[in-house]
């Protein structure tokens, strides 16, 4: 089961890493184009508003990405002087509240994006076509059912193994090393 | 009470490893929840600013940029080009480490990039040069942090952002969101607001004279405080501001507010990133000079040999680093000579980088930039993350007034600037070992601006103190990360790297009090430049 539930999780991973990295791709392309149009005198509003919108999407996948690699930045006292057993229940706890917290906000957002469903908002438009602002905004729900995913998965493996618990441990605010 | 326990709960969650982005979102929500406002709201308060600020670009292209340099040859180039240029000095090639590590930290903010990338490249050549082992490591450990106070540092960004919103949040939230207890204040009907009207009151006492006249500049000098902005902010704080004091520039003591200012300090200026960008080049530049010294000490005393200087290897060193050269100089000439603003140079850089280093220099294989995507961008949604939930937080605060209640606790005990300033010095020392510098920006940031601002503190200035008292902090032990990475980096144990820091440490002592007690250090610049 845990073995399974392991290879979904790092399925799911590899899908939204690839989103991740196609988003970025796209924010380079966009700002790199709008630099290159403001500097002829002809900066596009729909690119700049654009750009702006991806840093959401950017945030939100690569707060999933780093959900699965337990690399979310933390404050982290208690589990550095933690060992064995205690450092495996931290691991279960503190992964399954925050999968419980992850789907709350979930929650929020999924009914605010309902209104702005309703309003009609638009988050910018391009050459005369309204982009909805829900169409940009849905990431956000979305990576926070992929977060409470993850951090579900690591809480069940963390149970299971500990491993989900050292990972869910480490003061990894880094990333590159 | 209910909200009292779930609220210690969470930050007994905190403590044990729970994401920092949920305890600070959990900590809003509990707030929100407790006062009655409606949660989309929350949402809004939360989510929006990213989508629709231009400042948060910044963050995923500067970091992009950054780790792009490290994954490619350029690290290499940086140390052939500075060795070239001061390897000829006694220390040269430790000043050539110094710079290295500063400039790539300013890039890659304090993540532990700059010592994995420099570490491993360094290490070797300066103990070959005849450098002592703990020198050495003490060096390159504190260097992970070092240039955090030069753009386009990640935390200085970070820092401008929290700062702005602490204090320019309330007037925002109060328009935007307006909440059952910001509607109760109406014009007409005031409740009595208990503790902040009573401190409002007092204040008022204590900066009128006995014969009860008005407040004024002198009354000012005998308190050390800024009346306007101090009556002003405790006005907005308790809803009872006159249409001369309420609302926006009521919380924000903008450069109107001076008049009766502390003497030798100036009216406190806005916080931008690109003031605060300009503002960390003295006092950063400070701190190197510091370190920079000791090395040449280290480096006669040990005799070590100096290589000498050659005009041709420094024009092939710079011929080989051509396309790389100008990258600080976009950044630096850019923003201090205000042809375009930090938004402006992050998207400018992060394509400029990306065409030199994977189109020309062809350092990177295209295989590889989903890797190093993926990599920064971990870190950058880790960061936009807690930053949402931090806007959230610092709504939350600013409603229910908490600087103004803390201030109005501590004020009799803390009464002079200078005295605000050396307990901060010290709280944010242990904060800055306990927390990585994002966590404390996040949590702290909030809480002290506004407090801060009460005791005539520029908030420019302020965000300089807290970025070096930070910085300190993640080499200092027990626990700083910056000593972890090391040891990893460098395969020694913690507790070497604990003693061959403390000479770093007690340097950035030097330069810490230096940065907090001489506030032109910082703000010279600023006024000189007139950035906005």
């Amino acid at each position: 089961m845990a073995r399974f539930l392991g290879a979904v999780d790092r399925g799911v991973a590899r899908v939204e890493t690839g989103a991740l990295v196609g988003v970025v791709a796209l924010l380079l392309v966009v700002v790199g184009a709008q630099v290159v149009l403001k500097w002829c005198g002809a900066g596009g509003q729909w690119s700049e508003m654009l750009g702006r919108w991806l840093v959401l999407w950017v945030g939100f996948l690569g707060g999933a990405v780093a959900s699965h690699q337990g690399r979310h930045i933390t404050i982290d006292v208690f589990s550095r002087f933690a060992t064995g057993r205690t450092r495996r229940v931290l691991g279960v706890v503190i992964n399954a509240v925050g999968a419980v917290l992850s789907l709350l906000l979930l929650k929020i957002s999924w009914s605010y994006l309902g209104q702005k469903v309703e309003d009609g908002a638009v988050a910018f438009s391009v050459g005369g076509v309204d982009i909805p602002e829900w169409w940009m905004a849905s990431v956000v729900p979305a990576g926070l059912a992929l977060m409470a995913w993850h951090l579900a998965v690591q809480a069940v493996l963390s149970g299971a193994s500990g491993v989900g618990g050292d990972k869910a441990s480490g003061r990894d605010a880094g990333g590159g090393e | 009470m209910t909200y009292l326990i779930a609220q210690a709960l969470v930050i007994v969650l905190a403590l044990a490893g729970l994401p920092l982005f949920l305890v600070l979102g959990a900590l809003a929500l509990l707030g929100y929840v407790s006062s009655g406002q409606n949660l989309e709201l929350f949402y809004a308060a939360n989510i929006r600013p990213v989508a629709t600020n231009p400042i948060f670009l910044a963050i995923p292209l500067f970091t992009l940029a950054g780790y792009l340099m490290a994954e490619s040859g350029t690290p290499n180039r940086i140390v052939r080009l500075s060795r070239a240029a001061v390897g000829w000095m006694p220390g040269g090639l430790a000043i050539v480490a110094l710079v290295a590590c500063a400039v790539f930290t300013a890039f890659t903010g304090a993540s532990g990039v700059t010592i994995v990338a420099l570490g491993g490249l360094l290490m070797p050549a300066l103990l070959k040069d005849g450098y002592p082992e703990r020198f050495t490591l003490g060096l390159l450990t504190t260097g992970g942090s070092r240039g955090l106070l030069f753009p386009p540092s990640l935390p200085l960004i970070v820092y401008a952002m929290i700062a702005g919103l602490a204090m320019e949040g309330a007037s925002q939230w109060r328009e935007e969101a307006p909440s059952p207890a910001t509607e109760a204040r109406s014009p007409a009907e005031r409740p009595a607001r208990g503790e902040v009207e009573k401190a409002l009151d007092d204040e008022m006492d204590r900066l009128l004279d006995d014969d009860g006249d008005q407040p004024n500049a002198e009354d000012a000098e005998d308190l050390g405080v800024d009346i306007e902005a101090e009556v002003a902010a405790m006005r907005s704080a308790a809803g009872a501001g006159s249409p001369a004091l309420s609302g926006d520039e009521g919380a924000v003591p903008g450069p109107a507010a001076g008049t009766g200012a502390v003497p030798g300090r100036t009216a406190p200026t806005q916080v931008s990133v690109d003031r605060l960008f300009v503002a960390g080049a003295l006092p950063g530049a400070f701190a190197l000079l510091l370190v920079a010294l000791y090395s040449v000490f280290v480096g006669v005393r040990h005799r070590v040999p100096r290589a000498p200087f050659a005009w041709p290897e420094l024009g092939r060193a710079l011929w080989a680093s051509a396309w790389e050269v100008p990258i600080p100089l976009i950044i630096v000439v850019g923003i201090y000579g205000g042809f375009f603003t930090a938004m402006d140079a992050a998207a400018i850089v992060a394509a400029y980088v990306f065409i030199v280093e994977v189109l020309i220099y062809r350092d990177i294989p295209p295989g590889q930039l989903p890797r190093i995507f993926r990599e920064s961008m971990v870190l950058v949604g880790g960061i936009l993350l807690i930053l949402m939930s931090a806007l959230a937080l610092t709504n939350y605060f600013i409603d229910r007034e908490v600087p103004q209640r803390l201030f109005a606790l501590i004020r009799d005990s803390i009464t002079s600037p200078f005295m605000f300033l050396l307990i901060l010095n010290v709280f944010l020392l242990i904060v800055g070992c306990l927390m990585d510098i994002f966590s404390a920006i996040l949590v702290v940031v909030p809480i002290i601006t506004p407090i801060a601002l009460h005791y005539g503190i520029d908030p420019v200035h302020l965000g300089i103190v807290f970025l070096t008292n930070l910085e300190m902090g993640f080499s200092t032990p027990p626990v700083g990360v910056n000593l972890f990475v090391g040891s990893l980096a460098f395969r020694r144990p913690v507790v070497v790297l604990y003693r061959a820091a403390l000479p770093y440490l007690a340097l950035s002592l030097v330069a810490l009090l230096a940065i907090t007690y001489w506030p032109d250090l910082s703000l010279f610049l600023v006024r000189l430049t007139g950035v906005q």
